[in-house]
């Protein structure tokens, strides 16, 4: 007897930790900060969330359950409890002026970020990472295929060649089209029918990967021998599982997360002010140092970065700002229904 | 009546499973009984399952019900499945959907049936630790076991880096339908085992004897006795294991590639990337719909497939 109460207290009181808890992350001026969590979240805390919370008192709250759908049905049961994502360029364009709510620039200051990175109101780019071409070295040696014409050239380059799985914003769009002869500065709008014929080409030697971390792999164990890599994960395969691969100079395309608020958030201007924090050029460039993304800011300096990550950023890898074509967000967000369609017929239909 | 096939082991697992069994046997064991719950007969049974039919209700019909409003939202209203039905993406998608689960279900009989037979000869003890082996797989992480067969598939898996050291050809296993049938498969296997082995241990294997004696041949006896006996058990895995393949997503997305797309990724898709939420909803009903109309139709065939036993067996 005298056991079973001590444990109902025991239950009680963790109980009423709990309740007071929840109690905290609901109250007013707490910010919930949705992202994938896993090192991304981990270095987001580390740079921006904990020093803010320092700084400002503000608690912000993490929650690493990403995903657009949550935002969505928050915003239409008109109960919104997120409170911040950094989201893929794309979804922020499409999602701008629906789910998302407009920046408030008197707050937010996007002077110093890169102009080409703005592409709508409602979102702040945090940072930029790019999707390049790199092959296997113990396919091709030191001189293999790392522009959109090699990874289209399967005479001179036999050999599979991996893609990401998702169709929306998959940049073998653009690069066939590169391949096919149009001018990078003239890709948009995409001819998508022209891209999926020259995709036809190769489609006996595609494969694809689905999450970042099996393309990492794909690099380790060497079963592909071209991949269409996020140049953070290229770096961690190579660096930390020795896969040997290699390019990256060639064609590659730069894309952005940007921090978006969803429209009915509580006090929308202490979130603004968090993404305030979150713009300054110096802090963005402290981010580099922890997780292989490139600053948004036009004029952060990065410093102090592993050795071994230079070449596999365009700012420290002078060889890879030729190539480096932005990714029109506008014109995926626009499209992203019939580009994933087509998609979906031509490799699934 | 079956003596020696209802003694109970002792072994608490065994126990557990066979309760399972049970209730397997009572939901989808007999095509007839499950469609007439509330028959006026039953008297208290209605009662008893008054309460979680509302529950039902609540948690499967209003979401449903939702669903359903959610996908003839859209500019297109109703039209919306005509015009999914007449997308060939749709079509292609839908009728893949159909075969990989046929497939899967194909796979998990052909393992399934021996392995629930053994069950039913094996001693308490040796039933008792294979009924584990089969039921171990639920303790785990579905996505920890889907990615564990992608370590043993992959090209350089632990499969084919033995038989290349063995010298022989390697086989793709991964990130096409061989992956993930074999993924799916191997969760769907006890779904198949129980029911099947819930179905054989009621059959009196005195009458195969019986058959054998009065001049039958083995093959001829356990095809023309014991088979249709099993076949409650057969046509219970098989709906069971069918209906709950229609939406798999996290093995198809880890082992298969967008070329072995089934539904629920399509579904996946426009939630996510394209954000339409109105076909995804769409696809929903339509994967449900699919799904009811199959079952009604294995309905039927069970009730005038002849020859079956009268579940009175025990």
């Amino acid at each position: 007897m005298q056991m079973r109460t001590s444990i109902a207290t025991a239950g009680l009181s963790i109980g009423s930790l709990a309740l007071a808890a929840c109690g905290s992350s609901a109250s007013e001026d707490a910010i919930t900060f949705m992202s994938g969590g896993g090192t991304y979240g981990d270095a987001l805390n580390e740079v921006f969330l904990t020093p803010y919370s320092e700084e400002s008192g503000v608690t912000v709250v993490e929650d690493p359950t990403m995903s657009y759908a949550k935002v969505r049905t928050q915003v239409d049961a008109g109960r919104v409890e997120t409170d911040m994502i950094p989201a893929e360029g794309y979804w922020s364009v499409q999602q701008c002026g629906i789910l998302l709510q407009p920046l408030d620039l008197e707050i937010v200051d996007l002077s110093g970020i890169k102009e080409e990175l703005i592409q709508d109101e409602c979102g702040a780019p945090l940072l930029t990472y790019s999707t390049a071409i790199y092959y296997n070295t113990e396919t091709y040696g030191e001189d293999g295929p790392d522009t959109c014409e090699e990874f289209f050239d399967t005479t001179t380059f036999p050999g599979s060649r991996s893609v990401r799985s998702a169709a929306v914003p998959n940049p073998l769009i653009e690069c066939a089209l590169i391949a096919d002869g149009v001018a990078p500065e003239e890709l948009y709008p995409l001819d998508v029918e022209r891209a999926f014929a020259k995709i036809e080409t190769i489609e006996d030697d595609l494969l694809f990967w689905e999450a970042g971390s099996d393309s990492e792999t794909q690099m380790a164990t060497g079963e592909v021998d071209i991949i269409m890599a996020w140049n953070g994960r290229a770096y961690a395969g190579v660096s930390q599982q020795d896969a040997s691969f290699a390019g990256g100079e060639g064609d590659s395309f730069l894309i952005y997360d940007a921090l978006v608020v969803p429209v009915g958030v509580e006090n929308p201007e202490v979130r603004m002010e968090l993404v305030a924090f979150m713009m300054q050029a110096q802090r963005q460039a402290e981010l580099t140092k922890v997780i292989p993304y490139s600053p948004a800011a036009a004029h952060a300096e990065l410093s102090d970065l592993p050795a071994d990550l230079e070449p596999f950023l365009p700012e420290t890898n002078p060889a890879m700002v030729a190539g480096n074509h932005v990714q029109d967000q506008r014109w995926w967000a626009e499209n992203a229904d019939s580009v994933a369609n087509t998609w979906q017929s031509q490799f699934g239909g | 009546m079956v003596g020696g096939e209802r003694r109970l082991s002792g072994q608490h697992v065994a126990v557990a499973v066979r309760g399972m069994t049970d209730v397997l046997d009572a939901t989808v064991g007999s095509g007839s009984r499950w469609l007439t719950p509330l028959r006026g007969r039953h008297g208290p049974t209605g009662l008893l399952l008054a309460a979680p039919l509302v529950l039902l209700l609540l948690v499967v019909g209003y979401p449903m019900w939702v669903l359903l409003q959610q996908s003839v939202s859209g500019p297109l209203g109703w039209n919306i499945f005509l015009e999914l039905l007449a997308s060939d993406v749709t079509r292609a998608v839908l009728l893949r959907t159909l075969l990989t689960a046929a497939l899967v279900t194909f796979v998990c009989l052909v393992l399934g049936y021996p392995y629930a037979y053994l069950l039913t000869v094996a001693s308490p003890l040796l039933r008792a630790v294979l009924i584990v082996l089969v039921v171990l797989p639920f303790w785990t992480s579905f996505t920890i076991r889907t990615l564990a067969w992608v370590v043993l598939l992959q090209d350089q898996g632990m499969i084919n880096n033995t038989l290349s050291t063995l010298g022989l050809p390697s086989l793709s296993l991964i990130r096409n339908v061989t992956g993930v049938v074999i993924g799916m498969a191997h969760v769907m296997l006890p779904f198949a085992v129980l029911p099947l082995y819930a179905a054989m241990r009621r059959i009196d294997r005195r009458l195969v004897d019986a058959a054998v004696a009065c001049g039958a041949s083995r093959r001829a006896a356990w095809r023309q006795v014991y088979l249709p006996l099993s076949l409650p058990g057969i046509v219970a895995a098989s709906v069971l294991v069918f209906i709950l393949s229609l939406g798999f997503f996290i093995t198809p997305q880890l082992l298969g590639s967008p070329r072995n797309a089934l539904l629920s990724q399509l579904i996946y898709m426009n939630v996510t990337q394209v954000g339409d939420n109105t076909t995804a909803s769409a696809l929903g009903v339509l994967l449900v719909a699919v799904t009811l109309l199959l079952l009604v139709a294995l309905t039927v065939i069970v009730r005038i497939l002849p020859g079956r036993t009268p579940k009175g067996a025990r």
